[in-house]
């Protein structure tokens, strides 16, 4: 009876499944807990499609088996809960896959019908005489224009090759610079290999998705907070609205399938093996706290010794540093942190610190009980060799590895099977255009699987983390939900996120340099190791003296002169050593601003900035204490 | 509504000031002289599906349209420049909806009141720090925790994944459904402590629910709170998912340690906005939100109020819930009256329809009450009683949560299943009469639930 409780959501409609799951004392409460059903769908859906592969369950046995779950310790109840463990939903999983094959089925259809339709016109306007060649500029008149030109009708078709589509800000000359190694592979995307769209975004559309972003303010932090643009934010409250108008409705027949929608396109775009491997939470945050709690149990219930270790580079983000402190030392886990040296020359220097973290860990027959590596790490920022490291860590016995790659979707190549770590997580609000917040943690299908919960519990406790992830309790999933648009978002673009990282990590870099040589300063790192966001080192006569000063700067930069841009204050090294850090003609470099580009930043954006920066040298003493207090986050 | 900013110095709070922090709203709201006309109030939840009767308002609550909009400017505030929006709007806003939260509860200190997602989070920051406890050998292990057997499915499951796997045991409260009288649920609450300290066991904790969720009853915690106090149970933590704006919520009245309530169930907010009030002592300074982000350490308001980047609005609105309940005559105690007579009033008259009777005396129910349905229905199990709810959804328009409860032995023809209608602002008699006479359709067309599967 009571099955309804421990979880899922079928829809009320599906009647052909059999009720198993019993229970003889606890109650229904709230409408959160319905479900009544096991998922699987009888097994001639699968059937019926021979030539799909099938998709196992990542987690789970079979939806066929049915698992018996007594109630732990529940004592003086009696009560036994027969569910299946079936986190993957392999079955609701070959439905969206259906779904979204007949979908294209029918865009390819349509495309073709339209295809042949211009195909008419063009003859039949050829054969008028009207039409000899389409010059290649005309070709980025917009489609809500041609109405109002019905005597010339262009053919709008996608060529990703031709020059015609570039856009002016973005050009290809840094393409050569880039590290293809370091950036973990080739550049080629699951998802934008096949742009849907006959034409790629103009700038002016540019420009109105982001227009609700304040006028005035040269935005060159999107590493911080990320953007989202208005057709993406238009969808975003389409779901918000659609939960008031009939919440009951929405949970029972739009939340699930919704979220598993978002979970199949991430899974295409970081090439997972299987849905069930991919979990939404509100950021990466949020992961940390869902891996570092596995591990603190790990301590906590003796499955490892005191003082084993934690890996991790010291200039991890704040927050997981934070985690680690609440989850794995309070629990009696011992960490290491790598040093990493900044300025940076190459990626040699971060394998060969990391490779002595691992020994310092390992040292007294102490186990590394996981790794955490930065995809890119925040600031400062440098872009991490992972797929070497997380070698390493597998060469070296690292029982487990988290890749916490908050920056990475949208800036960076990401492929999960590549890199090997058995956690990955990436923010999607960042550079992938979702609204705040959503991210997603993959996590490798191994025996750790069971043991992953999100720390909010719901009626979905025990049904694997991505089911426990899509319900924690009534609030606004809508950040979720709108994946697809943000997937439709990017694919208008040339080259789709592939494109956009390109050019992104080319304008970053090129802007980076101009201010450089401006300033007479250098960069952080060498350009292979960045990727949308590059540290471009600050006039030692800014003089920066500590974190203080460049929070003071960052505040001063954008009260007095409407530039956004995070600053990093890097102490100088021991006195005396010839490496002691970059200097100018004026001393060493204390300060580097993080530089970033995304889609809608123009010149003038970084040149506002190095103006800036001018003038404050100009004037000479910096009148420090005038500057305004901030406090939070760099 | 021009009319809202005369009524509204009291509420405009501006820190911790003592003139002001001595107003407790609730208790003497300040009317606006025009109050919400009949035609905004329908504007104000046209948004609603129309034509549907909306007797659920427990399980996702509803958020008007004022509200909505200010949900939204406070999203593209932040989407406008967001670094400017973290340094120098985020944390002042917060605080102001904690002070708003504070004056309405009655709490000593704005320090008290977090702000968190919704119940199922506070209740897991109030678990994990049980579950520590149990871990670091401050509580043995065998240590009771006692919870009502009625207490939110979720809640039972954070209670077995932290109280219990760190090695604490639990004792459920039996309780009596249909109920008839407070003392039936205090006899069995003392009867659970007797039992949860045999063997010279400590009682740790108690989950108590103010208003459980289903079968929906309204619980006398103040009284279950002070017997906690005389039995030394150590925290106590009541879970009032559906508190505020649907029963007397009073911090120092009701004396927990730890006490949570949803603001969008009850009072307006969009999804999802929920207050954790943690009782000022030594003992408590050790509560985190288990997402750690770098306020970790600086007390719980504030690793609450930053947990990542990540959308704030709905605990943004909170000054502007206020702004909407004032409207209303006698503010939100007033429309929490309203509401309770007025679904008291629709469930007498279902189950004078029907034949049936309620669940609980009125004096035990809040803005829901629970209504016996006719047995030849024929509801046997909680699949069918979900069965039932989704087929009132689709074929009559009707949202309303069914309950199901096992018939005790040889009771004849006897009523299993119980519909938990709701009543807030927004509801007309109408909604009740269709959902009145779905049923009686549905038993003149001799329909069993057994059809349904």
């Amino acid at each position: 009876m009571l099955g309804g409780l421990y979880g899922y959501l079928p829809p009320p409609s599906d009647e052909d499944k059999p009720t198993n799951t019993t229970t003889t004392v606890w109650s229904i409460f709230a409408p959160p807990q319905t479900i009544l059903k096991p998922q699987s769908k009888p097994k001639t859906t699968q059937n019926s499609l021979p030539t799909r592969p099938h998709s196992s369950p990542a987690i789970a046995p079979s939806p066929d088996d049915v698992v018996a779950l007594p109630q732990p310790a529940l004592v003086d109840v009696t009560s036994t809960v027969i569910e299946e463990h079936d986190p993957a939903r392999p079955n609701d999983y070959e439905d969206y896959r259906r779904e979204k094959k007949k979908k294209e089925v029918d865009v390819e259809i349509n495309r073709e019908l339209e295809r042949r339709r211009q195909e008419e016109e063009e003859r039949e306007m050829r054969e008028k005489g009207n039409l000899v060649s389409t010059p290649v500029s005309a070709q980025r008149v917009t489609r809500h224009q041609l109405p109002q030109h019905p005597k010339i009708k262009i053919i709008l078709s996608f060529n990703p090759a031709s020059p015609a589509f570039t856009l002016p800000l973005h050009s290809h000359s840094d393409t050569s610079a880039m590290d293809q190694e370091a950036r973990n592979g080739e550049l080629t995307h699951h998802v934008s290999k096949k742009p849907k769209l006959t034409r790629c975004i103009s700038e002016a559309e540019i420009r109105d998705e982001f227009s609700h972003h304040q006028h005035g303010v040269a935005r060159i932090n999107n590493g911080s907070f990320g953007s989202c643009p208005k057709s993406v934010l238009a969808d975003q409250q389409k779901w918000q609205l659609k939960f008031l108008q009939q919440p009951d409705d929405f949970y029972f027949n739009s939340l699930r399938k919704g979220i598993l929608e978002s979970r199949a396109a991430v899974k295409d775009l970081i090439n997972a093996d299987d849905v069930g491997e991919i979990s939404l939470v509100d950021n990466a945050t949020t992961a940390a706290a869902i891996v570092l709690q596995q591990i603190g149990r790990g301590f906590t219930e003796g499955r490892f010794h005191r003082n084993d270790t934690v890996l991790m580079l010291h200039c991890a983000f704040q927050a997981v540093k934070k985690s680690i402190q609440a989850y794995v030392t309070r629990a009696g886990g011992s960490v290491v942190e790598v040093q990493l040296p900044f300025p940076l020359a190459s990626e040699e220097e971060i394998i060969n610190e990391f490779k002595k973290g691992i020994e310092k860990g390992k040292k007294d027959g102490k186990m590394i009980r996981l790794a955490i590596i930065d995809h890119i790490t925040s600031m400062p920022c440098v872009v991490i060799p992972v797929r070497k490291l997380v070698k390493i860590c597998r060469d070296e016995g690292v029982d487990q590895v988290f890749v916490d790659a908050a920056h990475a979707m949208g800036s960076i190549k990401i492929d999960v099977k590549e890199i090997g770590a058995d956690f990955y997580v990436s923010n999607l609000h960042k550079w992938f255009f979702c609204p705040p917040s959503v991210a997603f943690l993959y996590c490798r299908k191994s025996i750790l699987s069971s043991d992953m919960h999100h720390p909010v519990v719901s009626h979905e406790f025990g049904n694997g983390l991505p089911i426990e992830s899509a319900w924690i309790g009534t609030r606004d999933y809508s950040a979720q939900l709108v994946i697809p648009s943000a997937v439709t978002f990017v694919s208008r673009f040339e080259g789709g996120i592939d494109g956009i990282m390109q050019r992104n990590h080319e304008q970053a870099l090129k802007m980076a340099r101009m201010l450089a040589n401006a300033w007479g300063t250098s960069l952080g790192s060498p350009p292979e190791i960045c990727a949308a966001m590059v540290m471009v080192g600050l006039p030692s006569r800014l003089r920066v003296m500590g974190e203080d000063d460049a929070l003071r700067l960052r505040g001063h930069l954008r009260v007095r002169f409407g530039v956004e841009v995070p600053i990093h204050y890097q102490a100088p090294k021991d006195d005396g050593q010839p490496q002691a850090g970059a200097r100018d003609k004026d001393g060493i470099i204390t300060g580097y601003a993080r530089i970033s580009h995304q889609v809608y930043n123009t010149l003038e954006d970084y040149e506002k900035f190095r103006d800036a920066v001018i003038l404050l040298v100009e004037e000479g003493q910096l009148d420090v204490d005038s500057w305004e207090e901030f406090n939070g986050i760099a | 509504m021009s009319s809202c900013h005369h009524n509204h110095h009291n509420m405009d709070i501006n820190g911790c000031d003592a003139k002001i922090s001595d107003t407790h709203l609730p208790k003497k709201p300040k009317l606006s002289p025009t109050l919400i006309s009949d035609t905004e109030l329908e504007s104000e939840f046209s948004h609603h599906v129309q034509n549907i009767a909306r007797i659920n308002n427990g399980s996702f609550g509803c958020c008007p349209k004022s509200v909505m909009s200010a949900q939204q400017k406070w999203q593209l505030e932040f989407l406008k420049q967001p670094d400017d929006f973290y340094f120098n709007r985020l944390k002042e806003g917060i605080l102001q909806s904690r002070l708003v939260i504070k004056d309405l509860v009655n709490a000593d200190h704005v320090d008290e009141i977090s702000i968190v997602d919704n119940a199922t989070t506070a209740a897991a920051i109030v678990l994990q720090s049980v579950a520590w406890d149990f871990i670091q050998g401050k509580f043995n292990k065998g240590d009771a925790a006692v919870m009502l057997h009625y207490a939110y499915g979720a809640v039972k499951k954070s209670v077995e994944a932290y109280v219990t796997r760190a090695g604490g045991y639990v004792i459920e409260v039996e309780l009596p459904f249909p109920v008839n009288s407070v003392s039936e649920i205090i006899s069995e609450f003392r009867r659970a402590l007797e039992r949860g300290k045999v063997n010279g066991r400590k009682v740790r904790l108690a989950v108590i629910d103010h208003v459980t969720s289903m079968p929906s009853v309204v619980i006398p915690v103040k009284e279950l709170v002070k017997i906690c106090r005389e039995e030394g149970v150590d925290k106590v933590f009541v879970d009032a998912a559906h508190g505020i704006g649907c029963v007397d919520v009073d911090m120092k009245e009701i004396g927990a340690d730890f006490y949570t309530s949803n603001l969008h169930k009850w009072f307006f907010c969009p999804p999802a906005a929920a207050f954790l009030y943690c009782r000022k002592s030594s003992e408590i300074d050790d509560l985190h939100h288990p997402v750690v982000s770098h306020e970790y350490g600086n007390g719980l308001a504030i690793e609450s109020a930053w947990i990542g980047t990540r959308d704030y609005s709905a605990q943004l609105v909170v000054p502007k819930v206020l702004e909407f309940v004032n409207r209303f005559e006698g503010g939100i105690e007033g429309i929490k009256k309203r509401n309770h007579k007025a679904v008291v009033e629709m469930g007498e008259m279902l189950a004078k329809a029907w034949g049936t009777h309620l669940g609980s005396p009125p004096e035990m129910c809040s803005s829901m009450i629970m209504v016996g349905l006719p047995a030849s229905l024929g509801i046997s199990s909680d699949s069918v009683a979900l069965k039932l709810r989704t087929h009132l959804r689709n074929n009559f328009s009707v949202e309303v949560p069914i309950y199901y409860r096992a018939p005790g032995d040889g009771v004849v023809n006897p009523v299993t299943g119980y519909a938990r209608i709701s009543h807030q602002v927004y509801n007309k008699p109408d909604d009740y009469y269709r959902f009145r006479d779905a049923i009686n359709q549905l038993v003149n067309d001799k329909f069993t639930c057994e059809l349904l599967s």
